[in-house]
Parts: C-alpha cells; structure tokens; sequence
C-alpha cells in the first residue's frame, strides 16, 4: 500500500453565464428570460426550458424563495425551492437550519460553497 | 464478477481486472486471442488515479492490439459500456468484446471524500458548489414522489430490508444483512426521509461479460442470453429543471425504447435488476419502467418479493450487492443473464421467465440505460 496525494485547484471560467455567478456573489438572483416564450428560469441553464430557444435575456429576480421540500442531514440542511418570478425550480443549501419555514431569501453564499444559498425567514408559514 | 466489498486484502483494481475478465473468458469457453475488443466502464479516474484506463487494463489483461475504449455515464457507466458492446458487434467492428466496468471507491480514498467527488455527478456549477450530497439530492426527489404516490417511509424501508435479505444468498454480496424494516427506522438519519440503511454503500470491484454473435461463440451446448432491446435517453440534469422532480423521466424513454426494440410488452417481464441507489429510488424506478400500474400497491402485497409475481433485485440490487460504480451495470447485466439461465449464485426466479430487465441510471436518473435480456 502507497500514498498518494493530489491536490488540485482549479481556476473555471464560466462563459456566458458569468454575469449570473457575478451576481450571484452580490447576493442577487439573475434568471434567464426566454426572448421567443418569456419562460423566465433561474438558475439559468442556457436555453429555455420550454420551448428551447437559446435567445435569453437577463433580468433581475427579487430572490425570495418558497421552500418545495426540505432536507435535514446533521449538521445541514437543503431544500428544492422556486424563486419569486421563476418557472423552474433550485436546490439550495439552508444558511439557518435551525429555523424551520416555507420562506426564504437568497444570501450570499460562503466562499467555501459558491452555489445558492437562502436565509430561511422565522416568522414564515411553518409547514414544512 | 468480483465480489463487491470494501478490499482490504491489499489487491489492487487491476487484479480485480484481471479476475472477472479471466472467470467471464473461462464461461464463455473463450481464449483470450478471441477476443478483438475491450470496452472499459469506469466512472472517475480519481478513484484509481489513472487516466486513460482502456489502454492501462487492454495492458493488464493481456489485451494490448485490440481496439480499446473507455465508456463513462456515471452510474449508468457499466450499462452504457455494454450497449456500446453490442453496438460494435452488431455493426461489425468488432466479433467478440469484452465489457469491463471497475470502480475503487470504497477503499482508495476516504469516504467524505469520494462524497464531495460523487456531488459534482449533478450540476457542478449549482449543485455541486452548494455543497449538497447525493443522499440530499435523492432525498429531495424521494419526497416529490411520496407526496404524489402517498409512499411512505415504511414502504422504502421495506425495499431496504428486501434488498439486503435477497443479498444474504448472494456470495458476492457487500451488504448481506438480516434486517427488518425496523432496524432501517432506527438507522442514523443521512439525509432525511433517508437513513443508512436506505443508502447503497461504495464499494470496490469488477466486473466482466463477453459479447458476440451465437456463431462467433464455440458450440460448448450451452444455452446462452441474447440482449433482444435496448434503449437510452437523458433528462434534464437539475432536478429544479423536471416538471415532477419525483419522476424519472428519462428512464421511461430508455425502458420504452427498449422494450420496443425487444418486439415486448412490460408484462412479459419476468425478472428485473433496477437501481436502487437509495431504496426509494427502487420505487421511482419501477414506476418509472412500466413495471406497476400502481407501485406503491404492488410494493405492499409483495410483487417484487423473491417469491413474488415480478421479483426485482434478486442479487440485492445496489443496496445489498453492492455499487462499485463502473462495475455495476456490467454486474447487472451478468446477474439477470444468470437469473434467466437460472445458474446465479444466490436466489433465482422461481417461475423461469423468458425475458428479463435491466436498469442503471447516473445522475439522478439523468443518463438512464435499460436493456432487455432473453433467454435462447
């Protein structure tokens, strides 16, 4: 038996969808709006989960959220939720587990864990 | 096939390798000089820490000449390696091919590790960079499907406790456990409604089949299984982009596809091998495949026991045998030959069925693979 170590630290350019990431870093939610249908998805995905077309345009969400489902695992939580304005669907990582509602809002994310995150709100509808 | 188990006998993938492809050349009654092409299945080369695997195994295992390649669709891999297999027999590249799917995942590296690995199996750039598990992912789409089937937690315990049962005949098994539904409810929670026991382990191992035309084969009287059906499709990678986030899709495109090359109804299914990941997934697999009009019901009155009307996941499917990734499809497929042929080593189908099906999926039933298996 041998030891191996590999360490890898990757730079990833993002094309296109860089103006959502950049964002996304501000804590501002920036979705796709489809030019042929006016789908409206975010997270963007590049063509429109309609009808296909790949003419988008940006707009700006409000990103306030509803939580779909919700998962607990020990020491976090995620949740399938649909942002204010958006068609399709996100999981997002809970920044407060600890508090238990249907309604959110997008946070910036910790450096450690670029993708979508939301602050749960405390005094939301607790069915969840 | 390999045993599938987390290795500490000190051996290495490529012995592994060599194993199942050495125990599949000596059942076909085969010479390795038969051979014209190798078809590797393996899901990350972080796990062996070898890029370009094709040719590294072509060279372990005696192959070096023969047209070699490497297929990779994440859990679906091994599945996908063998209908790229059939196609090179079939369009006459090639007269006799060796399908070798490996994984090492459950020993070479740490299991946190091979976890954040496993998250960017979905969107990387969303998914993956929350941080977010498989176990949380599948979780996610278990819980659309309970609301809208009304399965509970009871139902995917009882896949669970199956799955593990049916392994305990099984040598090759990982996880031969003799549990009950019970001892699932009590498991620590991964990811709720998920706990430990709902989770298929990580595990190392091989596996190999020989494919070829009946007249390629020698004439040793041995009754053999054709592949009559299969079929593949894609879905939208991010479960937030599905309509019904608790619906494979895709899988219902694969199966359809694939019963439809086999000439078949879904009924003339005898015996399947489903991938059950999680023991949810078991459920929306099924569903998924037109096995059920009613999955849920059918799950309670005992349909897919090993005495039941269609048993699923006689071998203990991923829960119980085992998932070294790359591995996996190709051990699926050798399984169900050997089901229908009535000569696998653990629980056979009691009815002797003609047909049986096979099904892997990577991602969460993103890149979906199903085949039709039938008895000459």
């Amino acid at each position: 038996m041998t030891k191996h170590r590999l360490t890898l630290d990757h730079s990833l350019p993002k094309g296109r969808l860089t103006p959502y990431f950049e964002a996304l870093a501000q804590g501002r939610a920036l979705a796709e709006c489809c030019s042929s249908c006016g789908r409206v998805q975010f997270p963007p995905g590049g063509i429109c989960g309609r009808c296909d077309a790949a003419e988008l345009a940006w707009t700006s969400l409000s990103g306030n959220a509803v939580v779909i489902h919700r998962t607990d695992t020990p020491d976090r939580a995620f949740a399938l939720v649909r942002f204010e304005g958006a068609k399709n669907s996100a999981v997002v990582a809970i920044a407060n587990p600890d508090v238990r509602s249907s309604w959110g809002r997008l946070v910036i994310s910790p450096a450690s864990a670029q993708g979508l995150t939301i602050e749960l709100n405390d005094k939301g509808n607790e069915h969840v | 096939m390999t045993p599938f188990n987390r290795r500490k006998d000190g051996s290495s993938w490529r012995d592994w390798c060599r194993d199942a492809f050495v125990g599949a050349l000596a059942d076909a009654a085969l010479e390795k000089s038969a051979i014209d092409a190798l078809v590797v299945a393996s899901e990350s080369d972080f796990f062996t820490l070898q890029l370009n695997p094709a040719s590294m195994i072509a060279d372990t295992i005696g192959l070096v000449g023969c047209r070699s390649c490497r297929v990779e669709g994440g859990g679906a891999s091994g599945h996908l390696a063998v209908h790229a297999g059939m196609a090179m027999v079939l369009s006459g590249q090639a007269r006799r091919v060796a399908v070798v799917g490996v994984e090492a995942s459950a020993s070479h590296l740490d299991g946190k590790t091979v976890g954040i690995l496993l998250s960017h199996s979905f969107d990387s750039w969303t998914d993956g960079f929350t941080g977010v598990s498989s176990t949380s992912i599948y979780a996610l789409s278990a819980m659309a499907f309970m609301e809208r089937t009304k399965a509970t937690v009871n139902d995917l315990a009882a896949v669970a406790a199956r799955n593990r049962q049916n392994a305990r005949a099984n040598p090759n098994a990982h996880l031969p456990l003799d549990i009950r539904e019970e001892d699932v409810a009590v498991s620590p929670v991964i990811s709720s409604p998920y706990r430990r026991l709902d989770c298929c382990p990580l595990s190392d191992g091989a596996a190999c089949v020989i494919l070829s035309r009946p007249e390629d084969l020698p004439n040793t009287g041995v009754v053999r299984v054709r592949i009559s059906g299969t079929g593949a499709a894609s879905d939208r990678a991010r479960l937030g982009d599905r309509a019904d986030p608790g619906r494979f899709r895709a899988k219902e495109t694969a199966a359809k596809r694939a019963l439809a090359a086999a000439g078949i109804t879904a009924e003339a299914i005898g015996v399947a091998e489903v991938y059950d990941s999680y023991s949810g997934a078991q459920l929306q697999a099924l569903e998924a495949l037109g096995l059920t009009p009613d999955v849920v019901a059918d799950e309670r009155v005992g349909r897919f026991a090993s005495c039941g009307e269609l048993p699923v996941n006689l071998s203990g499917g991923l829960l119980g045998q085992g998932a070294p990734v790359g591995a996996t499809g190709v051990a699926q497929v050798l399984v169900t030959a050997q089901q229908l042929l009535g000569s696998f080593p653990g629980l056979n189908p009691r009815s002797g069925p003609k047909y049986g099906l096979v099904d892997s999926h990577g991602g969460i039933a993103t890149t979906c693979a199903v085949s039709v298996l039938e008895l000459l």
